[in-house]
């Protein structure tokens, strides 16, 4: 008990309030977590721990300040004027504390959904008061931060439970479109992952350059959009050449005028050469 | 007034034996379980059983299709997919029965079906198998494989809201002594009660598997539970139930396979508006 109201007893008396606040900060966080992990969001019940953890521990160290003599007005003045200075110089973090609070209130996306932020897509690993963290699919650790996310286009590819998928098409001149179309509908229809519900759409999208242009859009269930897109255009090319429907390449037909005859082509082939027409 | 139509008794129907029954097989046996073009193998070694399954393409509705078993040799070359299970030592029980599945099943008459007002209509509706693999003494259970892999389809209002299904094209029938003999199909009398004063388009339902329970009846075909719909005045469905009881038609058979889920007031109540498209 001397140790505790001696002579150097504030000093004691602080160190043990500063570890009594560390162990006390630490039940208070634990708990916290526990019970804010089965009613709130994974981020939100992080959140709330951390802030747990510190109010308890910057209780006991103002104690702890006080034990050792600290004139807390005192402090708190100068922390005023601090402040000030310290504003001008957080501007950018205070607006990312501030987004980062706007974001877990909005709840556009939650920790594990996929994002595309600009050119980047990646999982959400945590959304923190200043950044959010991305993992994208070649494994590289993004940091946004939460200015930015809220200043941008974010798209969630994971909100919704289904997803849609275009398929590009592009078939010859001389093909005939409702055969192509019956085609189409037969593979999406033999193909399990593709819905049958939302039914898939065929859209003649026009007369391109060199081919006749489709968009075929099929859905699927959200966890099986590449496995399906992956599938299906392998099955659309099968098809197509079971079914004598030409992809063609790029081409350009060249006329010297309605009655041309053909051109003169000379073929060089090694040593030798040879002419035709 | 209501009034129902009569069902014609499923007496009358030709027996066929139960493919579902204890198996013994030796070290080294494949027992091989062919539904038309659909096949499952299981091997049995002295340390491991071997699973493979060859599930085939969704099939056309209203085509018969008997279960073949036959005991082979060896496996197939082609063993993409199979699943080993290992074991200090394995003894020659295999038990494979039929399980309804895993989720509500979509079917969708092939011609849409008008119900005027006032009118109750039982119909039939079956719906895929998977087969349950089970050795041992039954409670060690290896997996399920679907019969024939059936398609994905979203039930729900939009594309926001709803829920993942299997689709099923279905005929309706009216008449069970009409329902094609198919051991890969549990067939499922479906009662619908037209209280409203408009007729009632029936183009779509979603028979809720999970919650039924499937029955052998003594004529080797397989029956679930049956399920009643009554559309009230307003057009809302507000009642949906299941028998929980071996139908009528089914000739005093046995239950093989009891619900999946386990289901709540709640749960059926919130799905009620949802299972009449």
């Amino acid at each position: 008990m001397e140790i505790l109201f001696g002579a150097k007893a504030h000093i004691v008396r602080s160190i043990v309030l500063i570890v009594v606040g560390f162990i006390l900060a630490k039940v208070a966080s634990t708990v916290t977590r526990r019970f804010a992990a089965k009613r709130f969001s994974v981020h939100h019940a992080t959140l709330a721990r951390r802030i747990a953890f510190y109010t308890v521990l910057v209780i006991f160290a103002v104690m702890a300040l006080h034990q050792l003599g600290f004139d807390l007005g005192v402090l708190l003045g100068a922390a005023g004027i601090f402040s000030v200075a310290i504003g001008f110089a957080s501007q950018t973090a205070a607006s990312n504390l501030i987004s980062g609070l706007f974001l877990i209130g909005e709840k556009t996306f939650s920790v594990k959904d996929v994002i595309k932020i600009g050119d980047t897509i990646g999982e959400v690993l945590s959304i923190d008061l200043l950044s959010i963290k991305l993992r994208t699919f070649d494994n590289l650790f993004v940091r946004i931060p939460n200015e930015a996310v809220m200043k941008s286009e974010v798209t969630t590819l994971t909100r919704f439970p289904i997803r849609r998928a275009d398929i590009k098409v592009g078939v010859a001149y001389r093909e005939d479109i409702g055969r192509v179309r019956d085609e189409l509908m037969r593979i999406a229809a033999q193909n399990p992952l593709c819905l049958d519900e939302p039914e898939p759409l065929f859209i003649f999208l026009g007369f391109g350059d060199s081919s006749l242009d489709i968009q075929f859009s099929v859905w699927t269930a959200r966890e099986n959009f590449l496995a399906l897109k992956n599938s299906i255009q392998e099955e659309i090319k099968v098809g197509f050449d079971a079914a004598g429907i030409e992809i063609p390449f790029p081409h350009r037909s060249l006329y010297a005028g309605s009655e041309t005859e053909p051109f003169p082509v000379r073929v060089v082939d090694g040593d030798s050469e040879s002419s035709g027409t | 007034m209501v009034s129902t139509s009569k069902s014609a008794s499923a007496g009358g129907r030709k027996r066929s034996t139960p493919w579902w029954r204890e198996r013994a097989p030796e070290i080294g046996e494949v027992t091989s379980f062919a539904f038309g073009p659909s096949r499952t193998l299981i091997l049995r070694e002295a340390n491991e059983w071997q699973l493979l399954a060859q599930p085939a393409v969704p099939e056309e509705p209203a085509r018969e299709v008997k279960a073949q078993v036959r005991r082979l040799k060896s496996m197939p070359h082609d063993q993409k997919g199979l699943q080993r299970f290992i074991f200090e030592k394995t003894e020659p029980k295999l038990t494979v029965t039929p399980s309804l599945a895993d989720r509500p099943v979509v079917a969708r008459p092939v011609s849409a079906l008008s119900i005027p007002p006032g009118v109750a209509v039982r119909l039939y509706i079956s719906s895929p198998l998977w087969l349950r693999v089970d050795v041992h003494d039954s409670d060690t259970h290896l997996g399920e494989v679907p019969i024939f892999r059936p398609s994905d389809i979203w039930f729900g209002p939009n594309t926001l809201e709803g829920c993942l299904c299997y689709s099923s094209l279905t005929h309706a029938h009216l008449d069970p002594a009409n329902l094609p003999h198919r051991h890969h199909r549990a067939i499922t009398p479906v009662v619908i009660q037209n209280e409203d004063a408009d007729t009632f388009r029936f183009e779509r339902m979603s028979l809720p598997a999970p919650y039924l329970s499937i029955f052998a009846s003594d004529t080797g075909e397989l029956w679930t539970d049956t399920v009643t719909l009554v559309r009230r005045k307003g057009g809302e469905t507000t009642s949906l139930e299941l028998a929980g009881t071996i139908p009528d038609e089914a000739d005093g058979g046995t239950q093989l396979h009891g619900p999946r889920e386990t289901r709540s007031e709640k749960s059926l109540i919130h799905a009620i508006g949802e299972w009449l498209g």
